[in-house]
């Protein structure tokens, strides 16, 4: 199987059924145990309805990997296409934005929201400077300045 | 008769307090936003709803929802502009509209089509904001009646029923709804303080703000999607100019062969809207169906059919007054747009159900008024405005994405001024993009998440008041009425999708 061959609607089934299975195994036995505390006396306690809504999700993760089984062999499946191009445009864009919000910890809002859109825009694919100058340069202090003096908010 | 006197007093109260200028303004703006977001290709009435309500937080309550309201509204129409320009529509809910409406657009009539829409999207939200002005508060009334164990049992048929609705598999649909009560469950216990699922992060002790999830798991996550395609977009072709005076009219005989189809449209948006979880990308493909068999010239339709823009404008701009009505009455949200403005609701410190008419009953007449203003506002600044927005359609996406990644992090910064809220809005929408391409539903993992503590909270407080017996949930008349609708509401839903797949089989 191959990116380009793309995934189909009985695979992503069993992939799917199988992944949230396995999450809703750990929820159950391990996260919600380490992470909500028992309460003595308690009833229905804190851990009820997570643990009723992860049972839940389990029973439909099985039916979801069997649906996905029984399919398998149907020559009109669905085609789940994952093209390239978009997985790459679109990691890139969080990236850009995790960078950027990592930024705003360190610097203000200005200067690193007109590179960062500058990238983007660059990473979007125009190819015309003047479009990419004037959209970086002039609305992150428009906003800035709508945020700041019109709602009364300050941005990092 | 005294509560219809008293009704129509509060009502009256509500338009003058809307058009006080300082309202006023808030309307006009939202109408203004919605249109320009509607008509740019990939962002949604509920992506604009999304990211101006970042610019309601420090406004009055009566201000922030109708300009939501306006924005949500304008923005269902706007997508119909970009439908007609340049045969790409703004929003699902316009995707019947491309057929008949670019095919008139390139015959010279794109300002026909354009006022064939406008005509019947206000109508159609016009007819739905008296539905919804004659129902909401009689339904409510009865709602107060609700125990906690029938309230967890609306829950349960309103979550199913958005389950089956939302996409082509119902245990997906089902799956997305758990995941966000289980998203809902985050922060605090309600009942004992006891910290749940914060992974010792302190700003999760008060649990997942809505709104970042929205941006996240909705605007952010559709802006991922969207931008796979942002290389490969082309410039549209211009389209031909009109020839002579009444191709830029809606004629008599338009108006002739369309009220039908307005009325009849109208009918079905609000039945849909109603319903949780159907909402107007599928309410304009039904009354573009019911127009087609019913119309006088079914031979046009796809080759620029007036009668065709009216079935399916009507129909989807019907859902936005009528989706009001589970909102205000249940506080079930009838759809995405819906689930937004409950986080708008929720911001101004207002809890949308049936106590908000006992709680704070002008602000939601204001919300009445201001419904029925904006579509008058509406039709008034399209038919002033139109020839400016085959500008922004073509506007270029490579330059309007960046924009919106921009306001997403300053929409959820804007919150509670945080960038630990940016973290987790990142987080939804690395979700919502993953769980999408996989054809999970996103909009029942949202609905899940609203009425995660509604759920929780009935659940808990009728099991403490039945001293732990599960039987309370079977109690009640009430109680059997919700289950019995839940088995028939799923029976047909997964009945008519094997007759489907039956029918698709023999073709």
């Amino acid at each position: 199987m191959s990116l380009k061959e793309g995934l189909k609607e009985s695979q992503v089934e069993r992939y799917a059924g199988g992944f949230f299975a396995l999450f809703s195994i750990a929820l159950y036995f391990f996260v919600i145990p380490w992470q909500i505390r028992r309460v003595a006396g308690a009833s229905p306690s804190p851990r009820s309805f997570p643990l009723a809504i992860t049972a839940t999700v389990f029973a439909l993760s099985a039916s979801l990997f069997v649906s996905g089984w029984h399919k398998r062999n149907r020559e009109d499946q669905k085609v789940y296409l994952l093209s390239a191009e978009e997985l790459k445009l679109a990691g890139a864009t969080l990236l850009v934005m995790g960078a950027y919000t990592a930024l705003l910890y360190a610097f203000s809002y200005v200067p690193v929201t007109i590179v960062v859109l500058a990238v983007l825009i660059r990473l979007y694919g125009q190819r015309t400077w003047w479009k990419l100058g004037v959209t970086a340069i002039v609305l992150p202090p428009l906003i800035f300045a709508a945020f700041t003096y019109l709602l009364k908010l300050r941005l990092p | 008769m005294l509560s219809i006197l008293s009704m129509l007093s509060m009502l009256a109260n509500g338009f003058l307090e809307v058009l006080m200028p300082g309202n006023f303004i808030y309307l006009a703006g939202g109408i203004v936003l919605g249109l320009v977001m509607g008509a740019i290709p990939g962002l949604t009435a509920t992506m604009a709803i999304a990211l101006i309500v970042p610019m309601t937080y420090y406004i009055t309550p009566t201000q922030s929802l109708i300009m939501l309201l306006a924005a949500y509204n304008a923005g269902t129409f706007g997508g119909s502009l970009s439908a007609i320009l340049i045969a790409t529509p703004g929003t699902p809910a316009a995707a019947a509209t491309v057929a008949d409406g670019f095919a008139l657009a390139k015959q010279g009539k794109a300002v026909k089509a354009i006022k064939c829409a406008l005509w019947a999207s206000c109508f159609g939200c016009l007819f739905s904001s008296v539905v919804l002005v004659l129902s909401a508060q009689p339904i409510a009334r009865y709602a107060l009646k609700f125990g906690p164990a029938e309230y967890t049992v609306l829950m349960v048929f309103s979550l199913t029923i958005i389950a089956s609705a939302a996409g082509r598999s119902m245990i997906k649909g089902l799956m997305g709804g758990c995941l966000g009560l289980l998203f809902g469950c985050v922060g605090m216990d309600a009942v004992y303080t006891t910290p749940r699922l914060t992974f010792g992060i302190l700003k999760l002790s008060s649990g997942i703000d809505l709104m970042v999830m929205l941006i996240g798991a909705l605007a952010f996550s559709e802006l991922l999607r969207q931008v796979g395609n942002v290389r490969g977009a082309k410039d549209k072709a211009l389209l031909p100019p009109a020839t002579c005076k009444e191709d830029n009219q809606f004629t008599r005989e338009d108006f002739r062969l369309s009220w039908k189809h307005w009325l009849r449209s109208s009918f079905i948006g609000c039945g849909i809207g109603a319903l949780p979880g159907l909402g107007p990308a599928l309410a304009c493909w039904v009354g573009y169906d019911a127009a087609k068999r019913s119309a006088r010239h079914p031979e046009l339709f796809g080759k620029g059919s007036v009668e065709g823009i009216a079935g399916s404008e009507a129909a989807n701009n019907a859902v936005c007054g009528a989706n009001m009505i589970p909102l205000l009455s249940l506080g079930v949200p009838g759809d995405t747009g819906a689930a937004v403005l409950i986080g708008a609701f929720l911001v101004q410190g207002l809890t949308p159900g049936p106590l908000i008419f006992a709680e704070s009953p002008q602000t939601v007449y204001n919300v009445y008024a201001g419904l029925i203003l904006c579509n008058i506002m509406l039709f008034i600044v399209v038919m002033l405005t139109y020839r400016l927005f085959a500008g922004i359609a073509r506007l270029e996406s490579t330059l309007i994405y960046p924009v919106v990644c921009v306001f997403c992090l300053v929409g959820v910064y804007a919150l509670n001024r945080s960038l630990t809220d940016v973290w987790l809005m990142l987080f939804f929408a690395v979700v919502g993009f993953v769980l999408s391409r996989l054809e999970f539903p996103i909009v029942t993992m949202l609905i899940g998440f609203i009425l995660s503590p509604i759920f929780e909270r009935n659940a808990r407080r009728a099991l403490q008041l039945s001293f732990g017996e599960y039987r309370v949930f079977f109690g009640s008349p009430l109680c059997w009425f919700f289950w019995a609708i839940t088995v028939i509401s799923v029976v047909t839903i997964v009945w008519g999708k094997r007759k489907n797949r039956n029918l698709q089989d023999g073709l």
